[in-house]
This record gives C-alpha cells, structure tokens and sequence, in this order.
C-alpha cells in the first residue's frame, strides 16, 4: 500500500471522528459536575444545620485556616500535606507487601493452602482494633504507629484483589505459554500479571480509599498535624465548622485520589479496551 | 410421613419461640425500667472522680432515695456531647471541655462544686532523668512533650511552668496523644509528657517515668474535675440537684478522712495496684469548693489562644462566671450542716 493510499484510507476516518458537540457537552456539565455538586451542597447543609452551624461557618473556617492557620500556627495546606504524605507511605507499604503476596498465594497451591487461612482469620479484624497494639508495637515511633494503622487498612483489599486476579489467569494462556517454551518468570510477567492487572488496580483503587478513612484514626493517636488530627482537636473545643471543613477536605481529596487511579489505571491498562474489541 | 413430621416439628418450634418472644414483650411492656430521678455522666476510671464512686459504693444515693442512672465517657468531650444531646442531666468532668465546649456549642450548662484541684504533673522519661540529661523544664527546650490536646489544662500548665523557666511553648514541640499511650511513646527526643492522674503514677511505678514537676507546683490548687449541671434540669429539679451535691460533698469529706478505704474502693475501681493508685491518690486535692480565680484564669487562657468562636467570647468574662458557675448549691450545704 502507498502512502497516498494509505491517505486516502485515513482521511474519510477523520472525517467521522465526533465533533465538539455543545449539547453533550452542556448535558455531562449538568448531569456530572452540577447537580453532584448541588446535591452535595444540599447534603452538608442538611447535616451542618443539624449541628447549630451554616455552610457559611464552614467556608469562614476554611478561610480562617488556609490563611491565618489554627491555634499553633500550623495552616491548613500543612495539615494537608502531612495526611496524603502518612497515607502515601501507609498505602506504599501496603502495596509493596500486598501484591507480591497476592501473586505467591494466587499462583502456588501451596502458599494458598497455608497462607489463605491465615490471611481469612486476620482480615476481619478492623484497622481501628489494631491501635493499642500498634501502640506498643511501635513505642515513640508515631511515623510507624501511623503508617502501620493505614497499612492495614489498604493491605488486605491490594491482598485479596490480587490473589483472585492471579487465580482467574485463564489455565489455557498458561499452558499455551508453557508448550512455547516460556519459563516461571516470563509466564509470571507476560500471562499471570498482565491478566491480574484490572482486579491489582481495582484493589490498589480499594486500598488507599480504606488507607484513607483510616487516617482520622492513625492521626488521633500522636501528632499536631494532618487533617484527622485537627478534626479531633476542633471537636474537643466545640468548633463544629472546623470539624465539617476537615471532613469535607477528607472527602474532597479521597475523591480526586480515587479519580487519579481510575485515569491512570485507565492509561496503563487500555489494551482491555482493544482486547474487548 | 417423614415430612409430615418434620413439618410438624418446626411448626412446634415456632410456636415455641412466639410464645417466649411474646412473653418477653409483655414482661417487658408490663415491668419497664424505673424513670431515674437524676442521669449522671462521669469518665471512665478517672481517679479525679473517685467521689462518685465512692457515693455509689458508700450506697449514698440509694440512702437519700435517690434513683440514678450512670452514663460513662471516654473523655469531658464526650460528656458534654452527652449534655447537648440530652443524654444526661448531670455530669463529672473537667472544666477545660465544660468551659470550652458550653461556650463554643451553646450548651446550656452550669458549673457546681469542684471534684478535684491539681493532680496532674509533668513526667519525664526516667532514663533521660537517671542520665542527667532532663532533669529540669529547661531541658525540654528543642525536644517534644507530648500532651493531651491543645485546650486541655494540661496544655495550660506547661506553658505555665516554660513560662516559669523564662521560656514559652514555642521552645518545645508540644505534640497531642492519648493518655494511656503517653508513657510508652517517650524517647530521647521526646521525653517528657504532662497529663493526668492516674497516669502519672502508673508510669511512676512502671519505672517509665519519674514527675519532673508536680501540677501543685505549677500551678497551685488549679482546677481541675467539677461537677455540672443541665440549666433546665436544674430549674426543674432544684432539690434533686441539691441532693446529688450534698451527696458529692459528703462523698469528697469521706474520702479526705478515710484516705485508706478511699484507695481501696479505687484499687478495685482502676483495677490497678495499691502503689501507683496510692501515689496518684496523694496527688490530687478532692475539695468541692470551687476556685473561681483559677477558671477564670483558664477561660482568659482559652479566649487568647483562639480556641472561643469569636462572636461567642463573652463580652464581660466576670458577668459569664457569675452565671456559670453557681455556688448556691455548696453554700447550702454549709449553711444546713
């Protein structure tokens, strides 16, 4: 085929990729953006009344603390910094030990027959159980109290998605890869991980949003920053708009965090689309 | 055949449990709870409330016939969430959350009688004490003292005592914790911790800790625990209040002149040992007089630390107490005994 063959192939494609279109875009404004946005609104108002405060309480809060900071001088860009730091490395942790496990209990009978039990009998237990043993389990160390809550919380999901993602490999790509000639490590990287890919970004996806509501938890414990930390300070005092504003940041930053995975899990894993096709 | 008498067996059994669940019911309609004449709140094995329990234990409430119901709490928060909630009529906890949390949520509260004055100091990790390496508040300075929260009196008292030393919080790192994890989180950056009895003398006797300074020493006769009471529970019931005060006050003469029975009824209550309970017990004042110089010292404290919502600092902190804290009920007693 020639090149201006080739031209000719693409140019009447191009002329049937869909064009701006006002309406769809006004009708995913509406239906995406503002009425979430609304019922949000209507939502936090409804629960700010209900606690004696307005929405507008809540607003001059967050004013007050992005610019003039709390009682220690600590601002609200601080707080937030310090919480998405403590879940980054919890979540890490999380993902570091979680997955590689996963494979090993997904993969071996073995490993499954003794591990999976183990792992069934601990994963009941809440994150927030393990607190006065992390306590002691990490004396002074509140990097490593912290992090070690937020751990469990995201292990088990990255854990469990990732066994079951290893374990639906379909035998026959397997075997077709063995009668190739292709070895443990290249079935493992080119069959048994590509395949687990969805359900390890669904688990990662699961596992920082748990690592996430366990933060106000691990931030009770010792500290003098981070976003859980200054909702359980303002609650002792009684400053119910400062507790609102930490929650709906919470909220807020859980939500663009989850966003972010589904792009980038979106990005890394668009052969399912074509595979799909 | 088979399955006529399954069938018939699960229709006894149903049968059965109707008849008990029914019959529950009607006991239950038919023999409800007693309406208690008084809710009290109090904290969780807090040995600065040890007077309610010993009224409980003395059975002093039962003696003036008066029925009441106990909440407990984690913490003074909590206690005055149980205020705002209508959970409780009355409640032991300590002034910090009352004075804060009634001011900054409007609830409608008053302070009667003290539980307790002092009973907290500044520990400090006994192997950095042993080493001579902080053996003073000056030698906190570039290091974290961990405290239980920002408003607390606690956090009060070591500014005092830095302040005492020629220095300010600004010196130190001054971290929140919880309580009970405080002792065991001390380290060479972080040596030292202020909270509450009895922490204090549990960490003491777990050879953790050793006091630094003692909150007597800082801050003579501060206040600490008192006993409040729901404004409309106390227009309604001026009498039961007044019982509940004079019980709380005879409660606190007993413990003052049987120190020894006192512990005992803690050691059983903390379930801890007699040493540290009888060294926390030796630190605390139980007097339920009120010392108004030392809230109103506090209250000044939280409005310039920022923690009172602007619009609800009371434009005269004078004409506030008065309101807030009411003496009537204490100097009743003085006058009827």
């Amino acid at each position: 085929m020639s090149v201006s063959e080739l031209e000719q192939d693409i140019e009447p494609r191009l002329a049937t990729r869909p064009s701006f279109n006002v309406r769809d875009f006004l009708q995913l404004l509406v239906l995406r953006i503002l009425i979430p946005v609304v019922i949000l609104l209507v939502l936090w108002q409804m629960i700010a009344s209900m606690t004696g405060i307005t929405l507008v309480d809540v607003v001059n809060a967050i004013l007050r603390l992005t610019l003039e900071g709390d009682s220690e001088g600590i601002y609200l860009i601080q707080h937030i910094f310090a919480s998405v730091g403590r879940v980054t490395l919890g979540f890490l942790i999380a993902a570091l030990t979680a997955i590689p496990l996963g494979i090993i209990i997904g993969r071996y009978r073995l490993a499954d027959s003794i591990l999976g039990p183990v792992v069934e009998a601990m994963r009941p237990i809440p994150p927030i159980a393990w607190i006065p043993l992390s306590l002691l389990m990490f004396q002074g160390n509140v990097i490593g109290t912290q992090s070690f809550i937020i751990w469990v919380g995201a292990f088990f999901p990255i854990l469990i998605n990732t066994t079951t993602g290893v374990k639906r490999t379909e035998p026959v790509h397997i075997d077709s890869a063995k009668t190739l000639g292709a070895n443990e490590r290249q079935i493992l990287g080119k069959i048994v991980l590509p395949s687990a890919g969805p359900e390890i970004f669904a688990g990662l996806r699961i596992g920082f949003g748990i690592g996430w509501m366990c933060l106000v938890a691990a931030e009770m414990l010792r500290g003098r920053d981070g976003l859980g930390y200054l909702i359980w300070t303002y609650w002792a005092v009684g400053r119910t708009a400062e507790v609102i504003s930490g929650m709906l940041l919470i909220g807020l930053i859980g939500f663009l965090i989850t966003f972010a995975f589904l792009l980038v899990e979106k990005y890394l894993l668009r052969w399912r689309q074509s595979v799909s096709v | 055949m088979e399955l006529q008498i399954v069938e018939r067996n699960q229709a006894i059994g149903l049968t059965v449990i109707v008849i008990v669940v029914a019959s529950l019911g009607v006991i239950a309609v038919w023999n409800p709870p007693p309406t208690p004449d008084v809710r009290i709140g109090y904290l969780t094995k807090d040995l600065h409330q040890l007077a309610l329990r010993v009224a409980v234990e003395n059975g002093l409430f039962e003696r003036e016939g008066i029925n009441v119901q106990l909440e407990e709490f984690g913490n003074g928060g909590y206690v005055m969430d149980g205020f705002l909630a209508g959970e409780i009529d009355m409640g032991y906890l300590g002034a910090a959350p009352a004075l804060v949390k009634s001011l900054n949520q409007d609830i409608m509260i008053t302070i009667l009688a003290a539980v307790n004055m002092e009973g907290s100091a500044i520990m400090v990790k006994k192997s950095e004490y042993d080493a001579g390496h902080v053996t003073t508040i000056a030698d906190l300075v570039g290091k974290t003292v961990l405290h239980p929260g920002p408003a607390t009196v606690q956090n009060f008292l070591l500014r005092l005592a830095l302040n005492q030393s020629g220095l300010s919080l600004a010196n130190v790192t001054a971290e929140s914790a919880i309580p009970a994890a405080m002792a065991d989180s001390l380290t060479a950056s972080t040596p030292a911790f202020v909270v509450w009895e009895p922490f204090n003398g549990l960490a003491e006797y777990e050879e953790k800790a050793v006091p630094l300074a003692l909150s007597g020493e800082i801050w003579p006769r501060h206040p600490c625990c008192v006993v409040a009471s729901d404004n409309t529970f106390m227009a309604n019931n001026p009498e039961i209040v007044q019982k509940v005060i004079d019980i709380h006050a005879e409660a606190e003469t007993w413990i003052i002149a049987n120190p020894a029975e006192a512990i005992a009824i803690a050691v059983d209550w903390l379930e801890m040992d007699l040493t540290p309970v009888t060294t926390s017990f030796n630190n605390i004042i139980f007097d339920y007089n009120l010392n108004r110089t030392g809230i109103e010292m506090y209250l000044d404290f939280l409005i310039h630390e920022d923690f009172i919502i602007t619009a609800k600092i009371p434009s005269d902190t004078t004409v506030f107490l008065d309101s807030f804290l009411n003496t009537t009920f204490v100097d009743n007693l003085l006058l009827c005994c």
